[in-house]
């Protein structure tokens, strides 16, 4: 899975969205979370393919707020954990 | 009559086209899940009438939740159906779609916020949208009215789509995706105002300034403009004219006797005293109209302020970790400010929280130390004479205690606390005649909760003192009152009021000539020995009776010791 992923992405790592820094973008390539979680993301616009860009990242290990496509969304971070993407 | 169903994702206006169908007024937020229950209203399209279901707002008919299992009962009830969808999200709520027209039901889609859509350059093919679903859809704007004509007729002639065959949870997200390639061009647009704002409130390096700023702001704003509403409004109609006249009106056909007490208690034209006469017609209406009802009228308006301008959601990031500690998340904060208002829309508010431990601890730290605005508007006018000190000395106990037994409740209740994850919507502009309408219905509200029960309270008070009950009790209650926590015996009849109403409760501490010491204290022990009666029939209903039987517990436990410790360092032993 990893191997086809990173063929799909030549050069670039897939990493946990907790990776991204304030102001960095990425696109997701995988959500790993229990069915439930997997579909109530798909709902909040959260799914594979799509552009993130974290806007903040509160202290303490605290939640991410990330921007998928003009929505805004705080997701804690060991949701944010499960999610995988590619810099870019 | 025929049931139309009116079916959406949370937060895309669905109680906004409902009231303007029905012409009932639904609350509505910049909130996700304002709907918890569901509300119905009768409409007139042509002459015939129809019954119209708000549904909760809910992303899926698959039943994970009870939330999910009432929208799709109601669903398969119902006649026709009208499903909202949030033009400028329409990916995300195409999934909801696909699963209602699969029932077949005859349906229309209101296309709503689609002047807000155009604004953010989302370019939408309304009539290549209506040939892929297979039925009308409607391009609304519910806020400014457009299109709801239009979408009341096209409801009466609703078909089930054509087009769409029930299918699997895959194919459904594929051919969402279909769909909105086909239908959707997004154009690219510039940072506004209204987005630089939003980043610039949930980073933290200036989100939580920011938010103390904010914070600040309304305390002073409720507490400045409260006390100017009584001093040149409120004051001015009760003493100058309301006071003589039902003075002189009482003593016209009652000078004197059991009915004048009743009435007008100790007041005579020459010292008219409104706080202390204990009458029904002038203690009985100050305290709800002159000394609470201010506060409570800016308390609603900066809520309905925050709620609409969709501030509350940044806020609950920002106070998220602070709240894990706690063994809650950041979204607890709703169900917290709403306390502040009224602690029984708070405890109906917890139902935001995912799990029963959330929902316990929510509950059981805002029954015990949030006080209610009611209650608030009252310790300001009661300690405030004093000095603001005493009412620091209130609210930082108060506050250290829901830190504290946050901590504790943390790990010693069983269950989950959850992460957060939560949608934050958009800043919206609020609109004044909404905000106004609001403030307005909850002022209302609080008037017809306050005034019975606070004129209750008097008569039941009155009735104590006329019998004797209250030295009986006085004695009884004097080595835990007296010794314990170094308060005058004759307290015990704020504590009894208090499982009334807590305003009226601290309102009795008045008459018996305490100290602000002891005065502190008393209201720190009213704030948190037990809820009023009309939260904890709300508690009782959403905990269930071993949780708050747990939580009651709790309550008196603290408080006793709270109360004993603020004793030992107020007064001394």
């Amino acid at each position: 899975m990893e191997r086809l992923m990173r063929e799909m992405n030549p050069g670039r790592d897939v990493v946990p969205l907790t990776m991204l820094l304030p102001g960095e973008r990425a696109r997701i390539v995988a959500l790993q979370h229990g069915k439930g979680r997997q579909h109530h993301f798909r709902t909040m616009g959260l799914m594979e393919g799509k552009i993130v860009r974290v806007i903040a990242s509160q202290p303490g290990r605290g939640p991410l707020v990330i921007d998928v496509e003009g929505t805004q969304i705080a997701v804690g971070r060991g949701m944010a954990r499960h999610i995988l993407i590619t810099k870019l | 009559m025929k049931t139309i169903a009116l079916v959406g994702c949370p937060n895309v206006g669905k109680s906004v086209i409902f009231s303007r169908l029905t012409g009932v007024n639904v609350i509505s937020s910049n909130y996700p899940g304002t709907t918890v229950d569901f509300t119905k209203g009768t409409t007139f399209i042509g002459d015939e009438k129809f019954e119209l279901i708000d549904v909760p707002g809910t992303y899926s008919l698959e039943v994970t939740s009870k939330a999910e299992e009432v929208a799709r009962t109601m669903l398969q009830d119902a006649d026709f159906v009208i499903n909202v969808i949030d033009a400028t999200h329409l990916e995300r709520n195409l999934y909801l779609t696909l699963e209602i027209l699969e029932l077949k039901k005859p349906s229309v889609i209101a296309l709503n916020l689609w002047d807000e859509a155009q604004h953010l350059g989302i370019d939408i093919d309304v009539a290549t949208l209506e040939e892929k679903l297979g039925v009308s859809v409607i391009p609304t704007c519910a806020l400014c009215g457009t299109g709801m004509k239009e979408l009341a007729t096209h409801v009466r002639d609703a078909q089930p789509s054509k087009t769409i065959e029930p299918m699997s949870e895959e194919k459904r997200w594929l051919k969402v995706g279909g769909i909105i390639r086909d239908v959707q061009v997004v154009h690219h647009r510039h940072h506004t105002l209204k987005d630089r704002l939003a980043d610039v409130t949930v980073r933290p390096t200036t989100g939580i300034p920011l938010a103390i700023l904010a914070i600040l702001f309304v305390f002073l704003f409720i507490i400045e403009i409260g006390n100017a509403l009584i001093e040149y409004l409120l004051d001015p109609i009760f003493y100058d004219y309301y006071g003589p006249w039902i003075v002189d009106a009482v003593n016209s056909f009652a000078p004197s006797g059991l009915l004048h007490d009743l009435l007008i208690g100790t007041s005579t034209i020459e010292s008219l005293d409104f706080e202390q006469s204990l009458g029904i017609l002038t203690t009985g209406l100050y305290v709800p109209f002159g000394m609470v009802l201010p506060f409570v009228v800016t308390f609603y308006f900066m809520l309905s302020l925050l709620e609409d301008f969709g501030y509350l959601p940044r806020l609950a990031i920002l106070v998220d970790t602070g709240l894990h500690k706690l063994g809650l998340h950041g979204s607890a904060i709703v169900p917290t400010i709403l306390g502040c208002g009224c602690n029984v829309p708070g405890a109906l508010a917890t139902r935001i929280l995912e799990t029963k431990k959330q929902r316990f601890i929510a509950m059981t730290l805002m029954a015990i130390s949030v006080p209610c605005m009611a209650q608030s508007a009252m310790i300001f006018a009661i300690l405030g004479r004093y000095g603001l000190r005493w009412i620091l000395i209130v609210y930082a106990t108060l506050l250290m205690l829901y830190i504290v037994l946050g901590l504790v409740l943390k790990r010693i209740v069983k269950g989950e606390s959850p992460e957060l994850l939560l949608e934050v919507p958009p800043y919206r502009k609020p609109d004044p005649v909404t905000l106004l309408k609001k403030t307005w219905s909850k002022a209302y509200g609080f008037l017809g909760e306050a005034v019975p029960f606070v004129i209750l309270g008097i008569f039941i008070v009155n009735l104590l003192f006329v019998f004797g009950v209250v030295d009986t009790l006085s004695i009884v209650f004097a080595p835990i009152l007296t010794t314990v926590l170094g308060l005058p015996e004759g307290a015990i009849v704020a504590l009894m009021l208090g499982i009334l109403r807590k305003d009226i409760a601290i309102g009795m501490l008045l008459p018996l000539g305490m100290s602000p010491q002891q005065l502190t204290i008393a209201c720190i022990i009213l704030s948190t020995y037990f809820p009023c009666i009309a939260t904890f029939v709300v508690m009782l209903r959403e905990l269930g009776v071993r949780d708050m039987l747990k939580a009651a517990g709790l309550m008196v436990l603290v408080s006793l010791s709270v109360g004993i410790l603020m004793r030992v360092i107020l007064i001394g032993i």
